[in-house]
C-alpha cells in the first residue's frame, strides 16, 4: 500500500503493520485506564521493534502520580497533557542523541474511563499523538475526546484499540490532508460505538489548521453530533464546559449575528437567571448553529462559517455546531451533562414552527412525545417577540396562532411554565433580520450598519464579510 | 377615536397598541397607572383600558379618578384582569369601568368589545348633541 490517502481500503490490522514498518517513526505508547488495547494492535501484527521504543501502563493512580505528576482528575485532558509532555521528552532526551537524525519521535497517549461493573460511570477517554513530522521537527500534536457507546466493557476496549491505531496512522501518514485525518478516524469503527466530540490539531505540522473548522467539520462528518469552542477559538469538549452548569442557548443562523440576536440573549438571560435564583452559579450561555444553518444552497461555506463564528467572538460569544435540527434532541444532549436548569432562546416565529407536525411525523408519539421529551428535564423555552414583516403584526407568547388541534396543548404548556414570554426587550431592533442586513450589504446600503453592533460593523468593513465593498 | 392604554407589561403593552393602530384608532401609550394619569388630563380621551394590577396608581383607582373628572365627555374605560383576579371583577367594575377582559386577551374580543365601547360612546355623543340643539331651541 503505497498510498496513505487509501487509508479506507487498510483494516486496523493493515494500519498498525504500516506504521510498524515504517522505519523512520519510532515512539512511546501510555495508556491509562480500559487496558493497553492500542498498544497491543501494533505488538499482535509483527514488527513492533521497528516503533515501539516503549510501552507504559501506569494504571495505579499514586503510581500515575509519580510518572505525571499529581492531577484532580484521571480521565481529564490536563493528565493526558501531562503523559504527552512527559513521554515525549524522556522518548527525546533518551534516543534523541543516538537516532535523532534519522527519527521521527512519536508519543502515543490515553487516559481512558471504560464501562465499570455496575455500569454506572460516563464512559469516555482522552487520546492524543504528539509526534515530530520529520526527523529533528518541532512537536506538533492532536487531542481528541471520545465517548464510547458500546454496551460492554470488552467492546468498548475493542473499539478504542480501533481508534488509538487510526489516530497513530493518521499522525503518521495524513498529516497533509487534515480533511482525510479526520475522516479516518473512524475507519472500521461507526458512529454508534464511538463519538469523537472533540480534536484539537496543534503545532507546526497543522499551523495551516484552524480548530473551528475541524471542529464543525466532525459534526459535518457525523463523526459527532455536536462541537463546540469558545470566543477566543479553543476548542471545548461539551462535558467539561457544561457538566452541571445552568445552560442557555441561542439557536440561529447569525449570519450576521444582529443586535436582536444579542438582545435575545440579554433578555433571556435576565430571566433566566432570576428564575434560578440566588445560588444560580455560572450559567453557561451558548450560540447554536445547526449544520442545517450553515448551508448555503445546499453547500457548506466554510469562508461563510469563519465569518459568522469571527463575529460572535467579537460579541464575545462561545459556539455550538450540532446536527440536532429537531429541539428535543438538543434538549436531550444538554441533560446528558448537565442535571440544572436549561433554558432555549428563541423568537416567537421559531416558537410557531416549533408547533409544525410536519417536523414530528418520524416520531411515534408525534408532537406529543416531542414535547414530552423537551420538556422532561426541566426546560423552558424564552420567547422573544417577532414583528411580521408582511403584516405588521406584533407576535408574542400571548398572541401566537397555532394548529386549532394544538390550541390547547400550546396553552397548557404556556400555562405550566414551559413557555415564557420575554418582557425586556428592545422595541427598536424587532424590525432587524439578518437576511436584510445581508441584502442591504450587498446593495451597498449603509443602514445596515444600525441593525448590528460597533464593532461587528467594523469587523464586517474590515475583513469584507459577507461580499462587504466600501 | 382617541385611546389611552395604560400598562406596565411592555408586550401587552405593545401588542395592544399593534392592534388598535392596525384597527386605526389613535394610540396613547402610558407604561403605568400615575403617566396614564397625566396623559388623560393632557388630551380628551373616548376610551381607556388599563390593566388592574399597576405600580402606583393601579386599574380601578385610574378609572375612579376619570370618573371623578367632569371636564371629558364620558370615557369608557375597559379594565384588563388576570385570569386569577376575576373574582376580585365586583371591586373592578365597581370603581367605574364599564367593561373587563381576561388576559391573555383574544384579539377577536377586544376587538368586539371596543366596537361596543364605541357604539356607547357615540351614542352618548350623539344624546348630548341632540340635547344641547333641544336646549338652544328651548332658550331661542
Amino acid at each position: 500500500m503505497d498510498d496513505p490517502s487509501q487509508a479506507d481500503l487498510l483494516d486496523t490490522r493493515g494500519k498498525a503493520l504500516r506504521t510498524n514498518l515504517d522505519s523512520q517513526r519510532y515512539g512511546t505508547f501510555a495508556e491509562i485506564g480500559a487496558g493497553q488495547e492500542v498498544v497491543r494492535w501494533f505488538f499482535r501484527v509483527g514488527g513492533a521493534a521497528g516503533t515501539i521504543a516503549k510501552s507504559i501502563s501506569a494504571y495505579d493512580m499514586a503510581v500515575s502520580d509519580v510518572i505525571y505528576g499529581s492531577c484532580e482528575r484521571y480521565v481529564c485532558r490536563p493528565r493526558l497533557q501531562s503523559m504527552l509532555d512527559c513521554e515525549f521528552e524522556q522518548t527525546l532526551s533518551q534516543l534523541g542523541p543516538t537516532r535523532g537524525d534519522t527519527t521521527a519521535f512519536f508519543v502515543f497517549a490515553d487516559t481512558v474511563s471504560a464501562r465499570n461493573f455496575k455500569g454506572t460511570n460516563e464512559c469516555h477517554g482522552w487520546m492524543g499523538v504528539k509526534f515530530q513530522a520529520v526527523p529533528r521537527d518541532e512537536p506538533s500534536q492532536v487531542i481528541i475526546h471520545v465517548r464510547m457507546l458500546d454496551g460492554e466493557n470488552a467492546q468498548q476496549q475493542e473499539a478504542l484499540g480501533v481508534v488509538g491505531v487510526n489516530l497513530v496512522y493518521a499522525a503518521c501518514f495524513l498529516k497533509h490532508d487534515p480533511d482525510q485525518f479526520l475522516k479516518s478516524l473512524l475507519d472500521n469503527l461507526s458512529v454508534d460505538r464511538i463519538e469523537i466530540d472533540m480534536i484539537e490539531f496543534s503545532g507546526i505540522a497543522f499551523r495551516q489548521v484552524d480548530n473551528r473548522v475541524m471542529s464543525m467539520k466532525l459534526v459535518q462528518l457525523e463523526l459527532s453530533n455536536a462541537a463546540m469552542f469558545a470566543a477566543d477559538g479553543t476548542v471545548l469538549q461539551p462535558s467539561e464546559v457544561l457538566y452541571k452548569k445552568p445552560i442557555l442557548v441561542e439557536r440561529g443562523s447569525f449570519r450576521p449575528v444582529t443586535n436582536v440576536n444579542i438582545d435575545m440573549l440579554r433578555c433571556a438571560r435576565e430571566q433566566f437567571s432570576a428564575d434560578l435564583g440566588d445560588d444560580a452559579g455560572e450559567i453557561v450561555q451558548l450560540t447554536e448553529i445547526t449544520l442545517n444553518n450553515l448551508l448555503t444552497d445546499g453547500d457548506l461555506d466554510y469562508s461563510d462559517f469563519i465569518a459568522r463564528i469571527e463575529l460572535l467572538a467579537a460579541e464575545g460569544m462561545m459556539v455550538m455546531i450540532s446536527d440536532y435540527f429537531e429541539y428535543y434532541r438538543l434538549a436531550a444532549y444538554l441533560a446528558r451533562f448537565s442535571r440544572n436548569r436549561i433554558g432555549i432562546t428563541m423568537g416567537a416565529s421559531s416558537l410557531r414552527e416549533l408547533f409544525n407536525e410536519k417536523y414530528y411525523t418520524e416520531l411515534q408519539g408525534g408532537v406529543l412525545e416531542s414535547f414530552g421529551r423537551l420538556f422532561k428535564s426541566d426546560l423552558k423555552l424564552y420567547i422573544y417577540p417577532f414583528l411580521d414583516p408582511e403584516t405588521g403584526d406584533f407576535i408574542a407568547v400571548q398572541n401566537l396562532e397555532v394548529a386549532p388541534n394544538l390550541r390547547k396543548l400550546y396553552e397548557y404548556l404556556v400555562e405550566r411554565g414551559c413557555i415564557e414570554q420575554l418582557s425586556s426587550f428592545n422595541d427598536a431592533y424587532l424590525p432587524i433580520f439578518s437576511r436584510d442586513v445581508l441584502k442591504k450589504i450587498e446593495s451597498k446600503d449603509p443602514t445596515w450598519e444600525t441593525m448590528v453592533s460597533d464593532h461587528v460593523a467594523a469587523m464586517i468593513k474590515e475583513r469584507r464579510f459577507f461580499g462587504y465593498r466600501p | 377615536m382617541k385611546i389611552l392604554i395604560a400598562d406596565d407589561d411592555p408586550v401587552s403593552r405593545r401588542l395592544l397598541e399593534s392592534y388598535l393602530e392596525k384597527w386605526e384608532y389613535d394610540v396613547t401609550i402610558a407604561k403605568d397607572g400615575t403617566e396614564a394619569w397625566q396623559r388623560f388630563q393632557e388630551a380628551d380621551f373616548a376610551l381607556v383600558i388599563c390593566d388592574w394590577m399597576m405600580p402606583g396608581i393601579d386599574g380601578p383607582d385610574l378609572i375612579r379618578r376619570i370618573r371623578a373628572t367632569h371636564d371629558h365627555g364620558y370615557v369608557y374605560t375597559l379594565l384588563l384582569t388576570a385570569k386569577s383576579k376575576k373574582g376580585d371583577l365586583v371591586e373592578g367594575m365597581e370603581s367605574g369601568a364599564d367593561d373587563f377582559i381576561s388576559k391573555p386577551f383574544n384579539h377577536d374580543e377586544l376587538h368586539v368589545r371596543l366596537r361596543a365601547g364605541e357604539r356607547i360612546i357615540k351614542l352618548e355623543r350623539s344624546l348630548r348633541e341632540t340635547q344641547e340643539a333641544l336646549k338652544n331651541s328651548q332658550n331661542g
